[in-house]
């Protein structure tokens, strides 16, 4: 199910590339990856750094709301690589690695977040969920794009946590099943069932756009 | 909405769909899928809605994380490897930046834990090196300890303190302008003059400690799981969390006073407080003094390696999960670790630097004092 992570990769030199203007870069292998992050390469741990900062970020957002909150702890999960990478195992694959350590920091905060002030991680949740605007009113195929991303950013709020946890991996940050099951500590098995979960609430609460 | 009233589809056609919008299934598969969707055009509906949700939801992204200014602010924090013992990188120089465009530059230096360990063996070392005046961060003072030592230190404001050993202090140049900010990294008593106009403030990895007039401790090594502040005399406002000891930290918003005799634990499930016991335990090294209260053994040997810059190991896992009570006062290393290991039910082995801890009592082993255990230390285990 990994796709194997040795590959060639095209990779824009800047934001928005003109055509010419693209670098080719060797992705590592994974195991070298470590291997030379765990030798203190910091060349290494910068390309990972820039690799997965915003993704990651994107990730953790969706517990604590507020982006300057999750560049917080996302910037924790590398500084906790750094400072023990010695002893850095990586299992399977470092992508699960991650997002299962910024998963853990993430629901902690959220978690002390809630005990200190609830009112303030409820505004903090706008942030995240994009346009929190009206249910649209004319409801046919023809809608425009806007209202169906608000209605579907709506919906997936409405899903159970772990729910809406395994279809943004999977969908937003291309996780593959396996990758997800070690991200969660779960079972394979469960993830699909989330998966198939998520699809069938999020079909039936935006029927109204088929 | 006909399609509301097909069977719904199973849990692998959907599986199977998922994927082909993802395009991760293999040419065989995907023609299937198509000759699916071409058999069943009564599903069309619901697919084309599956579809536009896993497109979109693909879009839905909150705006892009900063990056860039991340990366120099980690990099600023990259220090080199502790672990390298041979002192092989003694100094190492970090430069960040140049990825076209405008560029940043940063530098940091910082003489590796091995080397400072060999150099000033017993001693205290206090060095003041100037760091991070060519970054964009700011610029501060760093003094260190090394393992077996105490260092006392007065800051330019008149407060005293004394860092413990293998403990990290980072000073502000600008120190004393706005807030009397420092970064700790291991433990410290501090004696604090009070000005109300300039708070004195304790950053931690996970914790602000704002004094209120005061002589407080705190303990924030690496390895410990949690953090301890201890007060001995007047008040302070500990704020707890991952990002409490970050600058950019709200401050006191979950803010908790202590009182002389109280000592807040902060750990990764918030902070709590202890009224009226642990701070002797907690100031114990401050005297010279080592002191454990039903304390994991982990943490014990994390506390004899910072003591008697020993690199300990404990052989027999069974061991890791017993607590350890004793207090010691000028005991040598062989002292403690021959109370400690009887409590336990154990033995040690020592060679150079290395000590090896495992079960079994057979008094054999390279113990240079198989007699009795100092009268001053009570040591005792309990089991978990």
């Amino acid at each position: 199910m990994t796709a194997p992570r040795s590959v060639l990769r095209l990779e824009p030199a800047s934001p928005t590339p003109p055509a010419a203007d693209v670098r080719l870069t060797v992705v590592d292998d994974e195991r070298n990856r470590v291997a030379r992050i765990r030798a203190g390469d910091t060349a290494a741990f910068e390309a990972l750094f820039r690799e997965y900062f915003d993704p990651l970020c994107g990730f953790v957002v969706g517990y604590v709301g507020a982006m300057a909150i999750a560049e917080e702890i996302v910037q924790e999960v590398f500084l906790r690589v750094w400072a023990n990478r010695a002893g850095w195992t990586v299992t399977d694959s470092v992508r699960s690695y991650l997002y299962g350590a910024a998963r853990n920091r993430a629901l902690n905060a959220r978690k002390r977040a809630h005990v200190a002030d609830r009112g303030h991680q409820a505004a903090a949740e706008a942030e995240w969920v994009p346009g929190m605007g009206q249910p649209p009113e004319s409801a046919d195929a023809g809608v425009r794009t806007a209202e169906f991303s608000d209605a579907l950013a709506r919906a997936l709020a409405r899903l159970p946590s772990r729910c809406r946890e395994t279809f943004l991996l999977r969908r937003q940050h291309g996780l593959s099943v396996n990758e997800i099951a070690r991200t969660m500590g779960v079972t394979a098995k469960c993830v699909e069932r989330q998966l198939t979960k998520a699809m069938h609430a999020l079909r039936a609460d935006l029927a109204d756009f088929a | 909405m006909n399609s509301s009233d097909l069977p719904p589809l199973s849990a692998s056609e959907l599986l199977r769909l998922e994927r082909y919008f993802a395009g991760s299934l293999l040419p065989g598969e995907r023609e299937a899928v198509e000759r699916w969707l071409a058999a069943h055009p009564e599903r069309a509906g619901e697919v084309a809605l599956h579809r536009r949700i896993a497109e979109t939801t693909a879009q839905l992204r909150p705006r892009p994380a900063g990056t860039d200014a991340a990366w120099s602010r980690v990099a600023g924090q990259l220090t080199p490897t502790q672990a390298s013992g041979a002192g092989s990188r003694a100094i190492s120089f970090y430069r960040s930046g140049g990825m076209g465009g405008a560029t940043r530059t940063g530098w940091v230096v910082r003489a590796g834990a091995g080397i400072a360990a060999t150099l000033v063996i017993g001693a205290s070392l206090s060095v003041g090196r100037v760091i991070g005046a060519r970054s964009g961060r700011q610029p501060f003072r760093e003094f260190a300890s090394a393992p077996r030592s105490r260092t006392t230190i007065t800051l330019h404001d008149g407060t005293q303190l004394m860092l413990g050993p293998a403990s990290h202090l980072r000073v502000p140049l600008d120190f004393g302008r706005g807030e009397r900010e420092v970064d700790l990294d291991g433990e410290a008593l501090f004696t604090v003059v009070h000005d109300a106009t300039h708070p004195f403030v304790v950053r931690t990895a996970h914790a602000t400690t704002r004094d209120i007039g005061t002589t407080f401790v705190v303990r924030a090594y690496a390895g410990d799981g949690d953090e301890r502040v201890g007060v001995t005399e007047g008040r302070v406002a500990v704020g707890g969390g991952p990002w409490a000891g970050q600058r950019s930290a709200q401050p006191a918003s979950t803010a908790t006073t202590l009182g002389a005799g109280d000592v807040a634990i902060v750990s990764d499930h918030g902070v709590a407080i202890a009224h009226g016991t642990g701070v002797a335990t907690l100031t114990a090294w401050t005297q010279g003094r080592l002191v454990f209260d039903k304390t994991p053994l982990p943490q014990v040997v994390a506390e004899l390696t910072r003591t008697f810059d020993l690199d300990i190991r404990v052989a027999d896992s069974a061991l890791v999960a017993r607590s350890i009570t004793a207090a010691f006062a000028d005991e040598s290393a062989d002292d403690v670790l021959d109370a400690i290991t009887r409590a336990l039910g154990a033995r040690y082995e020592r060679s150079g630097r290395v000590v090896v801890i495992r079960l079994g009592s057979a008094p054999t082993g390279g113990r240079q004092h198989p007699v009795a255990a100092p009268a001053l230390a009570t040591a005792t285990s309990h089991p978990q």
